[in-house]
């Protein structure tokens, strides 16, 4: 439709010749606007809404489609959505071209060039999808065609014969994505690569949180931000290490509504940015130096201003009062072996001149930042990649936790530590754990068989019917470390036998220890996504199913990623809108469709789970992901049995003539993953959604405890409180308060639900009634003392791993410490500070002698991520048209550059180097590290070479060395040659 | 009843949410731009571009400090508009609601409106030979607010009767210590729909400073229209040759 079509006739002055009137008027009586109307207005007026939730950044804000028979007309903020009120950023305003761009991929194609280069034309032939999925069915049953199911046996058990099971990570079929997925179809995504036996499984949140989930995981109990997003204005302060004005802007409505009230701004970055433009104070350092910066405020607080440390809180509500190895201490506050000492001793050094000396924030606007944020309660963190992609990440984001600790800032509205989340369902991407190490719930695959078969002991031991064998041997925890391990992971295996149809244990199960195993899961964890490429590369990993993701431009150190797209040996299937850099590589490509176009929740940063309801049909033959998951499975499930590639537990059946089953009370149920695909409940959305958060089922007549599919979401089903939405309380749409508080914080407890138990702000006392409102302390201290719930940790073991690597230092053990990048600007810091990364896979590393500057990394606005979704768009290209690096006069100055020049960007990855426009800007200005000079740049990385705007990537040059902990790349920081091209 | 809208660039995080919203509403196409080193982006108004944010960035050496300012620019719907009064075939209405509306229909493609406009808004587009620009959502208001305004996540636009903006405008002045441009303050052309509250001088975010009555000239171009009755076409097309002319003499 032509803009001038429907801009046309005003009122009653529609005609297009002249009259007399028209000729003497002259000014005079103005006219009314009653009766003008628009074409683009009658539509709209005669529209059906739908509503549905924004597809682009995690803040969840809510968007109206309007209709008219089918045809899409408008898309805009939701008017009543508590988050946006109506309000929309620059990506969510441009939905609706989304949504119709002509840029998307209607049809499955296949690849008819054998050649994957960059720059080969990949060749594509439309097929149908049938083809497709017999092309995919074929491929991973050649893959998995002696892929061995038997192992043998550990010696330590007393039996002969094999244990069937397959290994999880050196599994030749992954898959990746989607945090743009709905949580439905993530779940079915781990389900489906679960039930291949492969826990090859990642997707987005590895690259963006992994370090968040290890830290707060490990602190508080969840790993994921504490409060939400309208929560930020109860807060009087806020200490930003993020960019939300940018990346998350409705995030930053609040923040602003907060400012409107009082409260200070505190940006910390390595560039003056849009954020920064609306700080109280701004504060520039240098990136790789975050740690140190929280160690640094610890300090402050501990030392300098000890009567802010909220002593009844670390007392009550963490373990901060016990050594480290275990001893409940009365005298914590003075005694020197207490956690709370430990940390008093370790902070020590960490004094304004040495924060200086490692970030390069001058001591003095160091004390002033210090003093606005402790000074002020309740304080806000708000982080995200700047914090999280480092290799000392973990340490980092402990830091912060345990700085909000020791304020006492946890648990209240106002308050928290707030990982800002990337995507629009990363935070239920990560819940349904599209990750290789965890399963479900962030509960752990079996990774021994020893554990199996404590969990054998376990179903037998139960008083409630879990599958066990009566008068079979029982479980009795070996010791309080172990009994909470299994305490925490066995409930969520037993709820997935029976939601799958599907085997985990000994057989016959009565003596597990004499017994083979019989697992379905696979064992193991798989590969994080750096390692999973490089298992690409050296041949292990087969075919990849890629779906809504697009890591040829996103993981560090691309240049590896695209190698390993390119092998031979690798057969890639990708489901897009748009045909990605990562597409290009696609030996199928399949049609997707957008997040209008079909039904399921999501969970948004602040863990609100919503509902988004299709609107319009997919175009094309673009598929629902629903349904496509769904018929693939059916298709390689029906492919691999002609191979005779099956479960463990067909095969144990086939090879021993037994028949595995499970029985319940007195009821023997048999496996059937077929009956059980996609859930228990039904294969529509709902369906799918009752089953992962399902309070209870039944087996065999008999009703099941925990038998939510995932944990984390047990409430979010509720056929009693809202029997019109048939229980799925996602779909709730009521913005009014439930109550006083309610009204006054707003939690908006009748919007949605939020996981666990509607508790809108985590570890907030007394908020719910339902006993989650504690901090969920899973770790022990030791092997023999665990100190219960609601003992967050100042102090927490499982950090650091693979253990006896690092830093032996037993004072250090357990908390946090500033480390260096690996490649720092400064060898004096790097041999004090000595990097902490994972040293099992090589990585390219070079010096600040080849390459003086510091390169980190940032998003914009108006693109999202690796930039499918934005760089197609041309309401949002003409934005940002291309791609560039932002430097200091200074540095312009110095390597004779002007703004808009060409300059190459090297690193030690990209010797060549990429070509990009300089933006010379004051927005970056030389720091002072350690009493030298250093030039940092920066570059957005939303760029590749597909879309209408191309360009190179940043990832070209980034590190991809890994977070011990989390295996999270460090994307952050590395060093960069910029010179005139 | 007459409608503003109160822009307060101290609120504007300038995320561009306006910018789009408006291209959607009026499903105006994106527009083929080039690097922009400040990241205004279109520079510039054009016929397909209604509304744009403008960056500024200033960085004191001295203190260190860095400021960077954010603010939506479009028409101004002026009560008075020049290009209106200029307009021969009065294609161009100013409603009593607050907009200013080119009726694409009528507009002859003369320009005499672009040359007019103190604040360079209308726009010329040589493909349809017709002049464009925001019409401050004729269609929506006052029933529904402006697109921009709607998008807008910090309230840095806000919609309401022309007599509670500046209300808001003037309590907002308090509190920036500022300055109201549009009206109370300075009323370009009699006062504009459109009302900035600001942290600064106008000439800060480049606002020029615009007398309150139109110059008399202006309507002297209205008048060409007689022109129409006895030389129709013939007449106005000497009329636009002599008036490039004129304007190519200006510019050079």
């Amino acid at each position: 439709m032509e803009r001038r079509d429907f801009l046309k006739s005003v009122g009653a002055a529609s005609v297009a010749s002249f009259t007399l009137g028209d000729l003497i008027k002259m000014g005079g009586a103005k006219a009314s606007l009653s009766g003008a109307t628009s074409e683009k207005w009658e539509k709209y007026s005669a529209g059906e809404r739908t509503p549905t939730i924004c597809p682009y950044c995690a803040g969840g804000c809510g968007l109206i489609v309007t209709t008219l028979g089918g045809e899409l007309v408008e898309i805009e903020g939701d008017p009543i959505h508590p988050i946006n009120r109506g309000a929309v950023c620059s990506k969510a305003a441009a939905t609706f071209q989304l949504v119709t761009s002509d840029q998307r991929i209607l049809y499955p194609m296949k690849r008819t060039n054998p050649n994957k280069g960059k720059d080969e034309d990949p060749g594509w032939e439309r097929i149908t999808w049938d083809e497709a999925y017999a092309l995919i069915a074929e491929k991973v049953k050649d893959a998995l065609t002696n892929y061995p199911y038997k192992q043998e046996p550990d010696s330590a058990y007393d039996y002969e014969g094999y244990d069937y099971y397959y290994n999880g990570k050196d599994n030749p079929v992954a898959w990746l994505g989607s945090s743009y997925w709905n949580n439905e179809e993530c779940y079915l995504g781990r389900k489906l690569i679960s039930l291949l036996g492969s826990n090859n499984v990642e997707h987005q949140a590895r690259k963006c949180h992994a370090s968040t989930v290890a830290a707060l995981a490990s602190t508080f109990g969840f790993g994921a931000m504490t409060n939400h997003i309208v929560d930020a204005k109860n807060s009087k302060v806020f200490l930003i290490v993020s960019n939300p004005a940018e990346s998350h802007t409705m995030e930053f409505k609040w923040v602003m509504k907060a400012k409107e009230n009082g409260a200070k701004i505190l940006v910390l970055d390595p560039r003056f940015n849009r954020t920064g433009a609306k700080a109280d104070i701004y504060v520039r350092y240098r990136s790789g130096g975050e740690a140190s910066i929280f160690l640094g405020l610890i300090r402050y607080v501990l030392y300098e201003k000890p009567e802010r440390i909220d002593l009844e809180f670390l007392e009550e509500r963490t373990n901060a009062t016990y050594a480290t190895d275990g001893t409940l201490l009365a005298d914590w506050e003075t005694n020197s072996t207490s956690a709370f000492n430990k940390l008093k001793a370790l902070v020590a050094d960490y004094t304004p001149a040495e924060v200086e000396r490692i970030s390069g924030i001058p001591a003095a606007k160091f004390e002033e930042i210090a003093e606005a944020f402790t000074s002020t309660k309740p304080g806000n963190i708000y982080y995200s990649m700047g914090t999280t992609q480092h290799t000392n990440a973990t340490q980092t984001i402990r830091a912060q936790a345990i700085l909000q600790l020791i304020l006492g800032n946890m648990g209240k509205p106002g308050g928290g530590v707030n990982a800002l989340r990337g995507i629009s369902n990363v935070q239920g991407s990560t819940d349904m754990n599209l990750l290789s190490h965890l399963i479900m719930g962030y509960r752990a695959p079996p990774k021994t068989v020893a554990e199996i078969r404590r969990y054998q002991k376990w179903k037998n031991s139960d008083v409630s019917p879990r599958g066990g064998v009566s008068g079979g041997d029982t479980y009795t925890a070996p010791n309080v470390s172990t009994g909470r391990y299994d305490a925490r992971h066995f409930p969520t295996w037993n709820a997935l036998e029976y939601h799958w149809g599907i085997y985990v244990g000994t057989w016959p199960g009565k003596h597990p220890d004499k017994e083979p195993v019989v697992c379905d899961l696979p064992v193991g964890i798989g590969n994080p996504i750096v390692q999973l490429f490089r298992a690409i590369s050296d041949g292990t990993i087969k075919v990849l199913i890629c779906n809504g993701e697009n890591p040829a431009v996103s993981v560090a150190n691309v240049n590896l990623v695209r190698e390993a797209l390119e092998s031979e040996s690798l057969f890639l299937v990708v489901d897009e809108l748009f045909e990605t850099e990562t597409a290009h590589y696609a030996d199928v490509l399949l049609p997707g469709s957008t997040q209008v176009e079909r039904d399921g929740s999501i969970t948004n940063t602040g863990r609100w789970i919503q509902w988004r309801w299709k609107a319009v049909d997919p175009p094309g033959e673009c598929k629902q992901e629903l349904t496509y998951l769904t018929e693939l499975y059916q298709k390689i499930r029906a492919t691999l049995k002609t191979a005779n590639i099956k479960l463990p537990s067909e095969k144990y059946e086939d090879d021993t003539a037994e028949e595995v089953k499970k029985t319940i009370g007195t009821t023997e149920i048999e496996n059937d993953p077929e009956t059980a695909w996609p859930s228990r409940f039904g294969a529509s959305a709902e369906g799918v959604y009752k089953e992962t958060c399902a309070k209870s089922i039944e087996v065999g007549g008999v009703t099941l405890p925990q038998s939510a599919a995932n944990v984390i979401y047990k409430n979010c089903y509720d056929l009693a409180l809202r029997p019109d939405l048939d229980g799925i309380l996602a779909k709730r749409r009521d913005p009014n308060p439930v109550d006083l508080e309610d009204d006054k914080y707003g939690y908006y407890k009748n919007w949605a639900v939020s996981w666990m138990i509607n508790q809108r702000i985590l570890y907030q006392k007394g908020e719910s009634n339902k006993g989650v409102d504690y901090f969920f302390t899973w770790f022990a201290i030791s092997d023999d003392v665990w100190p219960g719930y609601d003992k967050a940790a100042i102090f927490s073991k499982p950090l650091y791993k693979p253990e006896g690597k690092l830093d032996t230092n037993p004072l250090k053990h357990g908390m946090p410490l500033h480390n260096e990048p690996l490649e720092s600007p400064d060898a004096e810091l790097a041999a004090e500070y000595p990097s902490m990364w994972d040293e099992r896979f090589d990585v390219v590393v070079g010096s600040s002698d080849d390459y003086p500057h510091v390169l980190t990394t940032f998003r914009l606005t108006e693109h999202m991520q690796a930039g499918a979704m934005t760089r197609n768009l041309p309401w949002l290209v003409e934005t940002h048209p291309s791609m560039f690096v932002e430097m200091s006069p200074e540095l312009a100055e110095e390597i004779g550059v002007s703004s808009g020049d060409d300059v190459l960007v090297k690193s030690a990855r990209n010797t060549n180097g990429i070509k990009v426009k300089a933006n010379v800007t004051d927005r970056m200005k030389p720091i002072t590290l350690n009493g030298k000079t250093i030039h940092e740049v920066a570059m957005p990385w939303h760029w590749g070479f597909k879309g209408l705007s191309t360009g190179p990537s940043a990832n070209e040059l980034t590190m991809d060395a890994v977070d011990v902990s989390a295996n999270i790349p460090e994307t952050k920081v590395c060093l960069v040659k910029v010179e005139k091209a | 009843m007459e409608h503003a809208v109160l822009v307060d660039p101290a609120k504007c995080i300038g995320c561009r949410a306006c910018q789009v919203a408006c291209k959607r509403w009026n499903n105006n196409p994106g527009e083929e731009t080039t690097f922009s080193n400040e990241w205004t982006n279109p520079p510039k108004l054009s016929y397909n571009t209604y509304t744009h944010i403008k960056f500024k960035l200033e960085h004191n050496e001295t203190t260190g400090e860095t400021k960077w300012r954010f603010f939506n620019w479009r028409c101004m719907q002026c009560e008075i508009p020049a290009c209106a009064k200029a307009c021969p075939v009065n294609a161009i209405t100013k409603y009593e609601e607050g907009p200013v509306v080119i009726d694409q229909d009528r507009c002859i493609g003369c320009k005499f409106c672009v040359s007019e406009c103190p604040f360079e808004v209308p726009q010329f587009d040589t493909v349809s030979g017709k002049v464009s620009k925001c019409h401050m959502c004729f269609d929506r208001v006052p029933s529904k607010e402006p697109a921009c305004v709607q998008s807008c996540p910090t309230d840095a636009l806000v919609f309401g009767t022309r007599d509670s903006i500046i209300q808001k405008a003037k309590e907002r002045k308090e509190e920036l210590d500022g300055y109201i441009y549009g009206d109370v303050d300075n009323k370009p052309l009699g006062g504009s729909s459109f009302i900035y509250v600001l942290d600064a001088e106008p000439s800060v975010y480049g606002l020029p400073i615009v007398g309150e009555s139109l110059s008399p000239t202006v309507p002297v171009l209205n008048l060409s229209k007689w022109l129409l009755v006895p030389a129709a076409i013939g007449g106005l097309a000497y009329l636009v040759a002599w008036r490039k002319k004129r304007m190519n003499e200006k510019e050079e």
